[in-house]
């Protein structure tokens, strides 16, 4: 499985994996009961140590997006699409929280904000 | 893995048994032909090991090549065993060699002669030992135990050569013998305790040789 | 699996340990310090040219004995010396080796000279530094080793070939069965690789912890403030230029609440490199030190 690991981002290797696998999950990509990687053959192909993987594994175990098999390795979990996008959404809202603080530490309020996420979005509308 | 690690040793010094080989038959053939003592061929023949033995250990790393081997799966016996194996051989090589040249070119070439023969190349073995635990006491720490064998050693030296004892690289009719046991007049008591003094100073070099902690500093 | 109970060995003026350390079967275990801070002379140990004063070494549940020598078969060495037979070709070199052991791969040795961009006809006397290294590395790696020591093994080596070599001890470490010790200097050498980092100082073990742990719960911490808040725990280091200070923790939760509690304002808080983490645990241990 293919990664996109940065040495430059400021999340650390976990949590690009974790992300990375979770986006993957969320967006269907990754089908339920899909078999992912081993551990270690995961950390070989994207050359981070085994402890990573591991934890990176258990953070989406304990977020119920993979489940294991004992001696089988890790798998996919099936999700009802409700679940998908409550669990996309939560994600959502946390990653703008911690804009939205940014953004008034920069002293902007909250209309301001609002106005720009909207300005924002249209923009990505349009290049996609 | 003492035999792989001989045919090692034999493999690297190679160059150094050919060139040996090829100094010995030189002077086998020459000297024989002018007729010469076999103590004369011995001298030659003496200083010719010698001097390839202090040039193939320094040329191939005598102590480089130890800190390779310890990473293999061989033990200190064994590398300890197969060094001095080789050298020891090489000797045998050369004291065979004298004897040969008794027989050869010498019209009655006794046993006691032959004998006689032997017991240079015993004493040319116990002063290699002698030289070999004062280089191996070198790992040692703290530097004066080295010192201190080397202030002995030289010691004896001087007492043997005061006593009126040769004790050098040539050769002669009593020469090389290792010193107090030379004075026995008795050869085959001579061969015996140069043999038993042989075999305890390899003892000793091998306690030197596996206490050297520092061995790969 | 590798244990370690509690090894000690005394020279003139330094002692490593009482030593114990248990390190499972597939773990990478990077083993940082100071020079001088015991990490040879434990390499040493293990490989059984140094005998310890008590205590000792076991390799899947054998005796790393100097009397024995099979055991060895099972370790694979790198280390920054490295003693070859050097009127010998590489080529030479690795047939000479490969016969002391019972499970050397010939094919291996060439396809790891390969990646390495090593030239196996060329006489080791003409080898540079780093051509002996990957000398090294592939006599270390040949007879499939169940443990690989490397002190400070990337010496010379240029970053196509340290890429590469990076590339086969991670490739080493899939099977589960390889256990790796590696000691360095560069933590960001290992700083990918290593699930474990094991700080060294002074013959001792300083700190023992897992990778994940430590960028988990070490932060550099800043908040604006008169002065320094008293007693604060988990502070590792700190200072202050008026009125923002800045604390480096080695359990960032904590010292954030305590911050907290203590009414202190504008509190941010970052993550730090390994290498960052691994600095200031030896500098603390340095500043100890000095205090003795």
């Amino acid at each position: 499985m293919l990664l996109h690991i940065s040495e430059q981002s400021s999340e650390t290797l976990q949590e690009q994996i974790i992300g990375q696998i979770r986006g993957r999950i969320l967006n269907g990509e990754l089908p339920p009961d899909f078999a992912l990687p081993s551990i270690r053959s995961l950390a070989k192909d994207l050359r981070v140590s085994v402890i990573t993987v591991q934890r990176a594994y258990d953070q989406l175990l304990n977020e119920a997006l993979i489940y294991s098999r004992r001696g089988k390795g890790f798998f996919v979990a099936t999700l009802e699409q409700g679940d998908k996008s409550a669990l996309a959404r939560e994600r959502f809202a946390q990653q703008l929280n911690a804009a939205i603080s940014a953004a008034k530490r920069d002293g902007l309020g909250d209309e301001e904000i609002q106005q720009t996420f909207n300005e924002t979005l249209l923009e990505g509308d349009q290049d996609a | 893995m003492f035999k792989r690690l001989l045919v090692t040793e034999l493999q690297t010094n190679s160059k150094f048994l050919m060139a040996s080989l090829a100094i010995n038959i030189v002077l086998f053939v020459f000297l024989g032909y002018q007729g010469e003592e076999p103590y004369a061929f011995m001298g030659g023949s003496l200083l010719s090991f010698w001097v390839l033995l202090i040039v193939a250990t320094s040329v191939s790393g005598h102590e480089k090549r130890g800190r390779l081997l310890v990473q293999l799966p061989v033990t200190l016996r064994q590398i300890f065993a197969a060094g001095w194996s080789f050298v020891l051989i090489w000797l045998l090589l050369q004291i065979l060699a004298w004897v040969l040249y008794g027989f050869v070119f010498i019209d009655e070439f006794t046993t006691a002669e032959a004998v006689s023969v032997i017991n240079v190349g015993l004493g040319a073995a116990v002063f290699l030992i002698i030289v070999a635990i004062g280089i191996d006491l070198g790992a040692y720490r703290p530097a004066y135990y080295q010192w201190l064998y080397i202030f002995f050693a030289a010691a004896l030296l001087v007492l043997a050569i005061s006593a009126d004892m040769s004790f050098g690289f040539i050769a002669n009719d009593d020469g090389f013998r290792f010193f107090p046991v030379a004075l026995l007049e008795n050869l085959p008591l001579e061969f015996a305790l140069s043999a038993a003094m042989l075999i305890a100073l390899l003892a000793i070099d091998y306690l030197v040789f596996q206490n050297c902690d520092n061995y790969l500093e | 699996m590798l244990e370690i109970n509690e090894l000690n060995k005394n020279y003139g003026d330094f002692s490593l340990g009482p030593l114990s350390l248990s390190v499972e079967a597939g773990c990478a275990l990077g083993l940082v310090g100071a020079n001088g801070a015991g990490k040879t002379t434990l390499f040493r140990s293990l490989m059984g040219t140094v005998r310890s004063d008590s205590g000792g070494c076991q390799l899947n549940g054998r005796e790393t004995s100097y009397r024995e020598a099979s055991w060895k078969d099972q370790i694979g060495y790198v280390g920054d010396y490295t003693p070859f037979f050097d009127n010998w070709s590489g080529a030479k070199n690795l047939q000479t080796l490969a016969k002391f052991y019972s499970s050397w791969s010939e094919s291996l040795a060439v396809e790891l000279a390969n990646r390495l961009r090593l030239n196996l006809s060329q006489k080791v006397k003409q080898y540079s530094t780093g051509n002996r290294t990957k000398l090294a590395i592939v006599a270390a790696l040949c007879h499939q080793p169940a443990l690989l020591v490397m002190d400070e093994p990337s010496n010379g080596l240029d970053p196509v070939a340290r890429d590469t070599f990076m590339e086969i001890l991670h490739e080493q470490l899939e099977s589960g069965e390889t256990t790796l010790l590696y000691a360095t200097h560069h933590i960001s050498e290992i700083e990918h690789l290593a699930d474990r980092l094991v700080f060294l100082s002074e013959g001792q073990i300083l700190r023992d912890e897992l990778k994940e742990d430590l960028s988990q719960s070490w932060r550099r911490i800043t908040f604006r403030s008169e002065s320094m808040p008293t007693a604060i725990p988990h502070v590792v280091s700190q200072r202050g230029e008026h009125p923002y200070q800045e604390l480096i923790s080695d359990n960032g939760d904590a010292t954030v609440a305590a911050l907290k509690q203590q009414h202190v304002e504008n509190i941010e808080t970052s993550r730090l490199s390994i290498e960052k983490i691994a600095i200031e645990i030896l500098k603390t241990s340095a500043r100890e030190l000095n205090h003795v």
